[in-house]
């Protein structure tokens, strides 16, 4: 039989606890392999120790055992989750020399424009005939 | 795993998309577990993947599936950093100015030097004296805790406290150590 309220008792347990080496702080994959009950006997009994001097981890082993046996059931997290954390890890900017390229491409494409449109311009213009009238028409065989 | 922890991007999108829903129910909980709204629960669980992938995804190479499932190692970091921004938030700090004298006393204290030989407790029969005395939980309650039955408890209770009365010299004459008050110098 266990008497809580037995002073003695209290004052042993509270003597020793006070006193007791503290333990190293568990780390996350030893609490969820003791949540599965697949940490070996004597890590488990380390655990146990650091357990008792930190409640709330018994509530998070707890919880992750709950969410291991299918206890728990989804929530679907927020679109906003989603897209906030999806944005932490985004493709690298692309290498100096390849950005160089890309520019390059664009001046050449745009000079190229330019060109073409100069040479239009001169064939429109030669295919101009003035008359004698003075009224500009196009020669019929000019395709512009 | 590999992939992911390389920085590739589209095993990160993966990533995200498959447990999203596993750390957002446990930052949930643990908010609700708290008593805070659970509006919060959408930053923190931000935060609990930025614990994830930062310093080159130093959490994540932890994780290691043969000792336990992805999905119960996310519920105790997402709890993890739950209670730890919620206790951050409880603990803001208050213009000096406005805080009470008393508030900001403090007193010097020596604690007694008591040695207490490792392994004098095993950890079971530590957790067992912490749920039954710090907690104040009934047997009953324990053995529900720990998923054992209330005479392991009782058996486990019984075998510590005779360890205890042992090392403090009471399982003979009954009477208690006095508990530890650390000595208090008055400045």
């Amino acid at each position: 039989m266990i008497n809580r309220d037995d002073p003695e008792d209290r004052a042993l347990w509270r003597t020793y606890r006070a006193a007791a080496p503290a333990e190293a702080e568990p780390d996350f994959m030893a609490l969820a392999a003791y949540a599965e009950g697949r940490l070996e006997a004597s890590a488990a009994d380390a655990l146990e120790a650091a357990i008792a001097r930190d409640p709330a981890l018994l509530a998070d082993v707890r919880a992750a055992r709950a969410v291991a046996l299918g206890d728990v059931a989804a929530i679907p997290a927020p679109l906003r989750t989603i897209r906030m954390a999806r944005a932490l890890v985004v493709e690298p900017p692309p290498p100096a020399w390849r950005r160089a390229v890309g520019w390059t491409s664009v001046a050449a494409a745009i000079l190229l424009v330019a060109a073409l449109g100069f040479e239009f311009g001169v064939a429109t213009a030669d295919s101009l005939l003035l008359r004698g009238d003075g009224d500009l028409t196009l020669d019929q065989d000019t395709v512009l | 795993m590999p992939a992911l922890v390389a920085g590739v991007p589209a095993a990160w999108r993966r990533f995200v998309d498959r447990y999203a829903g596993v750390i957002h129910a446990a930052v949930r909980n643990a908010v609700a577990d708290s008593g805070r709204s659970i509006e919060d629960a959408t930053d923190i669980a931000q935060d609990v993947f930025v614990r994830l992938c930062k310093d080159d995804y130093r959490l994540l190479r932890q994780f290691d599936p043969a000792r336990a499932s992805i999905v119960t190692w996310l519920t105790l970091v997402a709890r993890s950093t739950a209670i730890d921004k919620l206790r951050r938030k409880q603990h803001r700090t208050v213009d000096i100015d406005d805080a009470p004298e008393a508030a900001v006393a403090i007193p010097a204290v020596e604690p007694e030097h008591i040695a207490i030989p490792p392994g004098l407790l095993t950890g079971r029969q530590a957790l067992v004296l912490a749920l039954l005395y710090d907690q104040d939980l009934d047997p009953a309650e324990a053995a529900g805790r720990l998923g054992v039955d209330v005479q392991t408890i009782r058996s486990t209770h019984h075998k510590a406290m005779v360890r205890l009365r042992h090392h403090f010299g009471t399982d003979g004459d009954g009477t208690a150590p006095t508990p530890v008050e650390p000595s208090r110098r008055q400045s």
